[in-house]
Parts: C-alpha cells; sequence; structure tokens
C-alpha cells in the first residue's frame, strides 16, 4: 500500500488506516522510539500514542511525507517521555548525543531565548546549505540517534569517515548558530 | 539553550530532510568498495561432501562445524564460473539524477582443496534464541584472527512467516524497518542463503569485519530483545594460514586487512592522537593479489571509471584498517604479493 493510500484511509476516516500505518512503519518507529528511551515499553507507548495523533491530526493534514510526518511525532513524544537522569545512570547513547550536540552551542555572546520551533528554522536554513552526505550523516545520528556503527553500515562508509563528517559537521553549526547569536 | 534542548529540538527539522536520511546514499556509496556490488544470489549446492571428518580440536572451545564443506561452498564460491559486466543505470532522487555504476563482480567456484584446509577452522554453535515468535539459531561461525573477519551462518525462524525483509538483487538482506538482528563486537551485511529460504525461514550468512578483539567475542540478538543473546568466542581453531607484509597487510585464505596510513600516497594525517581521512576520498583505486604463476585475484578497481569489486564487505574502521572479506577463498600457497594502486608489497 501507498503512502497516498494510507493517507486516503486516514481521510475516509478508515479504522484500518492504523492498522496500515502500523504494518508499513510500526518497527521504524518503535526503533527511533526504543534508541531514545532505551526501554521497550516505553517505545511502544510512545509508537501507540503516535498513531493517535496520526488519528487526530489526519485530516486536516495531507503528508507530503508520511514517514518523517510520523517519525516527527514519535520523536518527539519520545523525547516528552524521556528521563534524562534515568538516562544519565544508565549511561544511556542519548545522553552522549546530548554532550555531542552542546559541541555545537557557541561561546557566551548575544543571547536570545528561542522556541523550538524558531530553532528549527534556524536548523533548516543550516542544513539546506550543507552537502547531502554530511546531511544526512548528521541526521541519522542526531536526529534518528543511530550509532556511529549503524550510520557506517547503512551509508557504507568507514566509522573514520563518519566521525569526521560529524565533527566537522558540529563545528560548521556552532559556526552559524554563533553568527545568528544564539545563548548559551 | 544546552545540548539536551537542542537534540530535542532536531524534531523541529524539515520533513524533506528526515525523508531524506531515511533513504539509501546511493550515488555516495559507488564510491566506495564493496559496498554495492551486482552479483548472483548464492546458491547452495545439492550435494553434501563427506570429504572431511569431523574432528574436535585440542583448541579449547572449539568444535568443528559438521558441514563445512558446503558451507564454503555457499559463501565463498559458486558451482561456475560467470562475471557480471558493470552497467550504467541513472537514479533519480530529488530531482538530481545520479549515474550508478554497477561493478563487475567474477564468480568462480570454490578451490577444492583451499576448501579443505579452511573447513577445520568453522566452529559449530547450533544455539538458538527467540523473540515474540521468532527464533534465531545460529548454525556455524567462522573467525579469521588474522584479519578479525568473519562468517556467522544463521537461520531466523516464524511459523506465521518471516516478513519485513528485502533482498538486494546482489544477494544483500536488509530490513528497511529497522534490523531485526543486530551484532554487538563486529560490523556486517547480510546475504540470503537463497536455496535454505523459505517463507517460514530465512537463512543467512553475516559477513563481518572489525571484530572487537578486547571483548574476545561477538554477540548476535533481537534489536528490541537485548536480555537474551548468543555469544560467540573469537576462536578460529588454532589459526588459518596467513601471509604479511610487514605489519601492514594481513592476508588470510577468506580476507585482507590494510593499515591506510602505511600507504603514504593515500595521504593520512595523524592528528590528535589518532590517524585522519585526507578531506578528499581515500583514492585506494586498484587492489588486488599477484599468485606466483602471475595471474592476478582482483578485490577491487575503480580504475579509469571501471568498477571491480570482487569481495562481499568492506570496511574502514576508526583506526584506518581497510578490511575487505573475499568472494572466493584464496590460496596462501600461491599468493605472492598485494598490489595496491600501483605498487607490489610482497607477502610473507
Amino acid at each position: 500500500m501507498t503512502d497516498d493510500q494510507i493517507i486516503e484511509l486516514y481521510w475516509a476516516r478508515k479504522e484500518e488506516a492504523v492498522s496500515c500505518t502500523a504494518f508499513a512503519y510500526g518497527r521504524k518507529l518503535q526503533g527511533i522510539a526504543f534508541r531514545i528511551l532505551s526501554k521497550y515499553e516505553d517505545a511502544e507507548e510512545s509508537v501507540n500514542d503516535t498513531y493517535l495523533k496520526a488519528w487526530q491530526t489526519i485530516p486536516p493534514e495531507r503528508p507530503v511525507y508520511l514517514f518523517a510526518f510520523l517519525a516527527k511525532i514519535c520523536r518527539h513524544l519520545a523525547f516528552g517521555k524521556l528521563d534524562w537522569d534515568n538516562a544519565a545512570k544508565r549511561k544511556a547513547e542519548v545522553v552522549s548525543l546530548s554532550e555531542e550536540m552542546q559541541l555545537c552551542i557557541p561561546d557566551r555572546g548575544w543571547e536570545r531565548r528561542l522556541e523550538g520551533q524558531e530553532i528549527g528554522h534556524l536548523l533548516n536554513e543550516f542544513l539546506a546549505v550543507t552537502p547531502r552526505e554530511s546531511r544526512m550523516i548528521f541526521l541519522r545520528r542526531y536526529w534518528y540517534c543511530d550509532s556511529i556503527e549503524e550510520i557506517s553500515r547503512r551509508y557504507g562508509i568507514g566509522q573514520s569517515k563518519v566521525k569526521t563528517s560529524l565533527h566537522r559537521t558540529r563545528g560548521k553549526l556552532k559556526a552559524f548558530l554563533a553568527k545568528e547569536g544564539i545563548a548559551v | 539553550m544546552n545540548g539536551k534542548e537542542l537534540l530535542s529540538d532536531m524534531s523541529y527539522v524539515h520533513s524533506k530532510y528526515v525523508q531524506e536520511a531515511d533513504n539509501i546514499l546511493c550515488a555516495a556509496q559507488n564510491k566506495h568498495s564493496g559496498v554495492r556490488r551486482a552479483g548472483r544470489v548464492l546458491l547452495v549446492a545439492a550435494i553434501l561432501s563427506a570429504m572431511l571428518a569431523t574432528t574436535v580440536f585440542a583448541y579449547v572451545g572449539f568444535t568443528q562445524y559438521e558441514n563445512p564443506m558446503e558451507m564454503l561452498r555457499t559463501f565463498f564460491g559458486t558451482d561456475e564460473y560467470s562475471k557480471d559486466d558493470g552497467k550504467i543505470r541513472v537514479e533519480t532522487y530529488y530531482d538530481l539524477e545520479y549515474e550508478i555504476i554497477e561493478p563487475t563482480v567474477e564468480h568462480v567456484p570454490v578451490d577444492q582443496e583451499v576448501a579443505q584446509e579452511v573447513a577445520p577452522y568453522i566452529s559449530a554453535v547450533g544455539q538458538s534464541i527467540c523473540y515474540e515468535d521468532y527464533v534465531l539459531t545460529v548454525n556455524a561461525h567462522q573467525y579469521d584472527s588474522a584479519t578479525n573477519c568473519g562468517v556467522i551462518y544463521y537461520t531466523i525462524e516464524n511459523e506465521h512467516g518471516v516478513k519485513g525483509y528485502d533482498t538486494q538483487f546482489w544477494g544483500e538482506v536488509w530490513w528497511p524497518g529497522g534490523e531485526l538482528v543486530n551484532i554487538k563486537g563486529a560490523q556486517w551485511m547480510n546475504y540470503i542463503v537463497e536455496e535454505e529460504t523459505t517463507d517460514t525461514i530465512l537463512s543467512v550468512a553475516s559477513y563481518y569485519c572489525n571484530a572487537d578483539i578486547e571483548s574476545k567475542q561477538v554477540e548476535i540478538m533481537f534489536f528490541f530483545e537485548t536480555e537474551q543473546s548468543l555469544k560467540l568466542p573469537l576462536l578460529d581453531g588454532g589459526g588459518m594460514k596467513s601471509k604479511k607484509h610487514q605489519e601492514a597487510i594481513s592476508v588470510s585464505p577468506i580476507a585482507i586487512k590494510l593499515h591506510l596510513p602505511y600507504f603514504k600516497f593515500l595521504g593520512y594525517t595523524f592528528e590528535g592522537g589518532a590517524y585522519m581521512p585526507p578531506v578528499d576520498d581515500v583514492k585506494l583505486e586498484y587492489l588486488a593479489l599477484r599468485f606466483i604463476d602471475g595471474s592476478e585475484y582482483i578485490i577491487k578497481s575503480e580504475a579509469d571509471d571501471r568498477v571491480i569489486n570482487n569481495t562481499k564487505y568492506a570496511l574502514i574502521n576508526e583506526n584506518c584498517d581497510a578490511s575487505y572479506i573475499f568472494n572466493r577463498l584464496v590460496d596462501m600457497e600461491s599468493v605472492k604479493s598485494v598490489i595496491v594502486n600501483e605498487t607490489e608489497y610482497e607477502l610473507n
């Protein structure tokens, strides 16, 4: 079943829209949530909440990229459930990722408070001028929360190349955010 | 704003970038060896071989696999010689066209004498773990200590059907929705064993590189069920024959490993306590084994815009060691040197 066909089921308010969504993308969504939460039950809950949210928002939404639409909801919900203190105790991968992201925050300068969507707008501006390969590696690491090994395997490139690419992209993002006067 | 907030707010990134990262990096992959290659699906010989007696080695914990010859014919050869000539196809991605050059691949029958020498170094496993309705059974494991590479031979069984995987035309198996099985302690690529696969059983040869020597094992498990795993010790039954060039090149019957910084013309630098690849792509354009009769086994070549790829799996690790698992067995008695680009390195 294509994405368009699944979206039509939502618009027709047919309940099989959810089961078709689960069949098409359930495992991928579970993977996203699991990487953030590291607990199967919590991940499962995030995925189920994603289906509910999709049912509630389509219509009026008609996503162009259905998987990305669902994945964004799932990721947002998973981070909402994440207990950072607990994650730190378990030395979860997501803690390492946040420490890496900290490297993208420029040194103290002109301070601005930003809402999440405004940050998203800036990130999109940055990603638009980032080379495709570097952008994909960056998204896999900090959006999908893949490990270096998983990125290396997915794209068939060496781990050292993945790390080098991430290091350089983080540096560029830091410079970009500094130019925009982002607060620490 | 801090790192946690920035990580969380990545959720506001535009969907087109999220979708883009979910796809295969088609064009970039073809710049790198051993990743995407044309090839026929593996065939399993119908004839069982009784050429080797089962012998329990004195190597503690190592029990020889009972059907090694059949496994080697499946994983490192074909019944007859054939060659897939590289084709050029065009793929469109986000309104951009990418020219994908499919590599030329040579398929050769297994050298029976070499197989006889290698077979004793395949260990029997015969253990299973479960997740939901799935049963993962590891039949055999082959590890090569000279190159830190190996092969795991396993099946996934589900009486309701094994679904959700895709098979590429060269035989690689992957799970678009996320891998069902994970291997820790190495990096790997899976190939389907077509003749043993049915609706309810998926049979897999998993080629891996960069095994974690410090942990002395690789672990295979279901991705979502991390409580159980099968631990496969990195035993090689005493060690297959291998050859070296100083400490920079190691060659065994199934793989080769090169320490890339040793080859100055590749441009690796040492910065901050680690080797760094050059800013431009690594140009290891030609890699081959030369034999005492003058013939060559071209492992990979990207010279003259023509891609040849006779490997099962290739990887460059964080130490800048490049490993290539062969698509055939190599006779250690007759291999004499390694050609890297235009330079020949003697083996001993």
